[in-house]
């Protein structure tokens, strides 16, 4: 087979992590590759960037300790490599993820807004950029935990919401979407199939009676 | 045909890609997700094609594809462009590394001191990127493929079924890459030949069809239309332009009205929002890059 | 569901109980009588592909020439796995239910009944079983025990709740294991 049947019409978390690596992040570098107007500009000093799946403007403009965008997969390399550290997102730190958890908290039948990457971001930046975290890492990870495990529940509990005609689900991560995907597409599904062995004829008259 | 004329137009955005990628990044994006597949599209109202541009097209090609029931078009121009830009990224990093040997070697002869070694990350680091960058375009082309070739074998009999039809507006080159037709005809026949050698030809003639769609359940499978899909609702590609099919509700939210066949049930699609549906539903939606599967 | 679909057709092969509208010469070994006729009224137990058709193709029209279409050759009687005893039991109590014990393809059979009678009823009580069984399904697959003693709920599961199980599970696991890795 020239696709692994268990990742067909869905994805595996390392490909979502692939997906989710594509998004930008600031980081603050330790080098330099700008080069100044007054150097000689027909030979620079070093080699020039030169990117196909990200633009390469940003890493050929660096300047140390000036922040600047790039993709969360190219900072992760350059912070492996000693060469930046990474501005966490602002609301990964404790006191923003207290108030998302609140808010779940309060709300049991809607999802805090949070990013659409949430999870993911969260989970590489704990295991490769510790050190780079406003807050101390094991308690962020605690947070983060409380955030799924509260998230979890109530998607459990949004399960007898499933239905043969259609769901809205805003401010599901990505990962969680991916997680949530064989079930409640085998449930909707088979749902479907049960509502479509009625006629439908009858089924319209009802409606209008 | 065909494909000759997109390979043309693909050298000739090639040719724009030359200028400075920071002013096409910069610029306004004409181009829509799926529109970048019609030739001539891709420089509609002047826009350059960048490499960016085209990585989050095939992005979007490789998430609606590995999720669609169906085996979706292929974008010509932007996988030629793709397979191009690898071949050349290829050369280039070569390029690169060959040079960088030279200068590390001329280094080592100078017994190189820690100012040596500052510039050999600066020329080190940009190779390793660039190689891990190009890694992640030939992941995404790969499963890309990968999955599509999945599709052409699963809907073996249904493509050779699509080719038989005269009605049809979009051709069967169009719907698959040269490759993929070739390989889809080859695959195809070898297997009926089996079947054939088989089992079918020591049964009664009657009873030989392996493509009679006349009984209760058709024998061909055929892309489930009504499967539910996970989506997210994109909006137009550019706010510039007007979308016919927009609507704006009361509150200043933007939406698409959708109808669900079967219930006769319409549901009103809010641009940023992400629903389950059927795909039939939002087919066209897709094809306009207009929704996106997740 | 589709031509090849294996669970389908093993589902089409379960035995309806079947009452003949007609003498027919020939048919006895049916009934275990071979080479004699079936009589009128007998009650047979009879493959549902095959009771599908004998209940939906009309039989001899000169036989009874003055009824507006002839009457089909059999009359599809409602088997046990769908009776009030049944349904009951779903209604009360959708996850005390062994499905699996009633029949190994419950949905696909009960969604074939509902498609042949347009039995409105029984698509309101699936739909009810369906949503308060999956959601079971869902408690177990994502809690992650394996390899423990398997609880008694898991062996009631009819053959597409197995399969639902097994894709929601293998999905919450995955995800897990990515979480403990990174």
């Amino acid at each position: 087979m020239s696709l692994p049947w268990n990742i067909q019409e869905t994805f595996s978390p390392e490909e979502i992590q692939f997906i989710v690596e594509n998004e930008p992040i600031k980081i603050f570098p330790r080098f330099t590759t700008r080069v100044s107007l007054r150097g000689d500009r027909a030979k620079p000093a070093h080699t020039r960037w030169k990117l196909v799946t990200a633009d390469d403007h940003p890493l050929n403009n660096l300047v140390a300790i000036q922040t600047t965008e790039v993709a969360l997969w190219m900072a992760l390399l350059l912070k492996q490599q000693g060469k930046c550290s990474i501005v966490a997102p602002g609301w990964l730190r404790l006191s923003q993820l207290q108030k998302y958890i609140d808010y779940e908290l309060k709300h049991a039948e809607r999802f805090s807004e949070l990013p659409w990457n949430w999870l993911v971001v969260a989970q590489l930046l704990f295991s490769k950029a510790a050190d780079d975290l406003h807050d101390p890492v094991h308690l962020l990870r605690g947070k983060i935990q409380d955030l799924r495990e509260i998230r979890l529940g109530k998607i459990g509990q949004g399960l007898k919401h499933l239905n043969e005609s259609h769901l809205q689900l805003d401010n599901l991560s990505l990962l969680e979407i991916n997680e949530l995907r064989p079930f409640v597409l085998g449930v909707m599904n088979k749902l479907k199939q049960v509502h479509s062995s009625i006629s439908e004829e009858r089924g319209s008259e009802d409606y209008y009676e | 045909m065909n494909i000759d004329i997109d390979d043309i137009l693909a050298d000739l955005d090639r040719d724009t890609t030359a200028v400075d990628q920071t002013l096409t990044s910069q610029g306004q994006n004409d181009t829509t997700v799926f529109g970048s597949d019609v030739p001539g599209s891709d420089k509609a109202g002047g826009a350059a094609v960048s490499p960016v541009r085209d990585f989050e097209a095939l992005m979007t090609h490789w998430r609606n594809e590995r999720l669609s029931p169906e085996l979706l078009p292929y974008p010509h121009a932007l996988m030629a462009r793709m397979l191009r830009r690898v071949q050349e990224q290829l050369e280039h990093i070569e390029c690169i590394s060959m040079g960088y040997l030279e200068t590390l070697g001329e280094e080592d002869n100078d017994a190189a001191g820690d100012s040596g070694s500052n510039s050999n990350v600066l020329n080190k680091l940009p190779l390793l990127c660039m190689e891990a960058d190009l890694e992640r375009l030939k992941f995404v082309l790969r499963s890309y493929v990968r999955c599509r070739l999945a599709k052409v074998d699963k809907y073996s009999l249904y493509l050779r079924q699509l080719a038989q039809d005269n009605e049809r507006m979009v051709p069967l080159s169009g719907l698959l890459s040269r490759q993929e037709l070739e390989y889809h005809e080859r695959h195809s026949a070898i297997l009926l030949k089996l079947l054939n050698n088989t089992i079918l030809r020591h049964m009664p003639p009657e009873l030989q069809a392996v493509d009679d769609n006349e009984g209760s359940v058709k024998m061909v499978e055929e892309p489930e239309w009504d499967r539910f899909v996970f989506v997210y609702v994109r909006g137009p590609s550019s706010p510039r332009d007007p979308d016919p099919a927009l609507e704006v509700g009361p509150d200043g939210q933007c939406f698409y009205n959708v109808m669900i066949q079967g219930l006769r049930e319409e549901v009103e699609l809010t641009v940023g929002g992400i629903y389950v549906m059927r795909y039939n539903v939002v087919r066209e939606l897709i094809m306009e890059g207009k929704v996106e599967l997740i | 569901m589709g031509y090849y679909d294996i669970d389908d057709i093993l589902a089409d092969a379960a035995k309806f109980p079947c009452r003949f509208n007609y003498a027919v010469p020939g048919l006895g070994y049916l009934e275990g009588n071979v080479g004699e006729e079936i009589k009128k009224n007998a009650k047979v137990e009879l493959p549902l592909w095959l009771a599908r058709i004998l209940a939906i193709v009309g039989g001899d029209e000169e036989a009874d020439p003055d009824s507006e279409g002839a009457l089909p050759f059999v009359e599809l009687l409602a088997p046990e796995i769908l009776s009030s005893r049944v349904m009951n039991a779903i209604k009360s109590s959708p996850v005390a239910l062994d499905v699996h014990s009633i029949n190994a393809h419950f949905y696909a059979l009960a969604v074939k009944w509902a498609t042949l009678f347009d039995d409105r009823e029984l698509v309101r009580v699936l739909n009810y079983m369906l949503l308060e069984r999956t959601r079971e399904i869902h408690n177990h697959a994502a809690s992650g025990t394996l390899g423990g003693a398997p609880s008694t709920f898991m062996l009631t599961l009819d053959e597409f709740e197995k399969k639902l199980y097994r894709d929601t599970h293998s999905g919450c696991k995955e995800t897990r294991h990515w979480i403990v890795r990174k």
